[in-house]
């Protein structure tokens, strides 16, 4: 939690304290202005085929909640799980990097992170070969084509966000253990920009497919 | 006694996984005499919360310029409250 500078300025004690913190450099978007363009462009996709899936429901509640029930939410709230494991080893890579740690610290933050990814695909994967296996496809019914699009316009987005940080971690681990050795600040950013906004997706689509409401 | 400080990022991947056993328990077993629009309201009621942390502790946007934190948080209120007024107000064809 920050001071404001009024209070900082008004003791000795307080002097002291705002000329050693870090100077205020006001609002500040982290990443680059093309992710969050992307950023926006992808919320805005989900956002509507959750509401047309959430319309869909409404409309057929017993049809989906039939077919929602062939779905494993433990294994749904385990994936959520290892997403959000992944979105705090991000962070944990992007605080390092704010507070000068060697790069190869940052790599140990993106390599946990990526394991965590690594285990949302294994998982998602074997629901899906699971569900293909019992024919239930695309063309099944309403509840079938929204699940593939849904799940697996996002697995997709978890991969290109793998893709990422993996070159993220190369550059770290490139850097050894050099502070500022790695990526810059400014790519680190807007790598964990993409996924956590996979991870922000992922905690509205967890709750609107897998648990029966 | 010894006080332990989490880190501000532990502390939120704490509280998404404690929200997430909530939701995954609720989604197993309903509490005995709620009624659907209360599950509804709690399921959907924690997925907006959950997204805020993720948003403003993990995106930055607790940073970012205003227009940046309101249209995401927004994106994310304009979700959770359609999907539980489709979920409310739209009855199922019968």
């Amino acid at each position: 939690m920050s001071s404001t500078p009024g209070a900082a300025t008004s003791t000795a004690t307080g002097q002291a304290l705002a000329t050693a913190a870090p100077t205020d450099e006001g609002p500040r978007l982290a990443g680059d202005l093309t992710i969050w363009a992307v950023i926006a462009l992808e919320l805005a996709t989900f956002g509507l085929l959750f509401l047309a899936f959430a319309a869909m429901r409404a409309r057929h509640a017993a049809a989906f909640g039939a077919d929602q029930a062939q779905l494993e939410l433990s294994a749904g709230a385990l994936n959520t799980a290892w997403l959000v494991l992944g979105s705090g080893s991000v962070a944990r890579a992007v605080q390092a990097a704010q507070q000068g740690r060697s790069s190869r610290q940052v790599a140990a933050w993106l390599g946990a992170a990526l394991l965590f990814g690594a285990a949302f695909m294994v998982l998602k994967t074997t629901e899906f070969l699971h569900h293909a296996a019992a024919g239930r496809d695309l063309s099944n019914n309403d509840f079938w084509m929204f699940y593939w699009l849904l799940a697996g316009f996002h697995w997709m987005h978890v991969a290109a966000a793998m893709v990422f940080l993996a070159v993220l971690t190369g550059l770290a681990l490139r850097g050894g253990r050099s502070p500022g050795g790695g990526p810059s600040l400014h790519a680190l950013e807007t790598g964990a920009a993409f996924w956590h906004m996979v991870d922000l997706l992922w905690l509205v689509l967890f709750p609107l497919v897998y648990v029966p409401w | 006694m010894r006080r332990i400080v989490l880190n501000r990022i532990t502390r939120t991947v704490l509280l998404l996984l404690a929200g997430t056993a909530l939701t995954w328990r609720v989604g197993e077993a309903p509490p005995a005499g709620w009624p659907r629009w209360a599950v509804l309201l709690l399921v959907f009621g924690l997925a907006f919360v959950k997204g805020r942390w993720v948003a403003l502790r993990f995106m930055g946007l607790d940073q970012a310029p205003a227009l940046w934190r309101r249209a995401v948080l927004g994106w994310l209120l304009a979700v959770v409250l359609g999907i539980a007024a489709f979920g409310l107000l739209w009855p199922p064809a019968g």
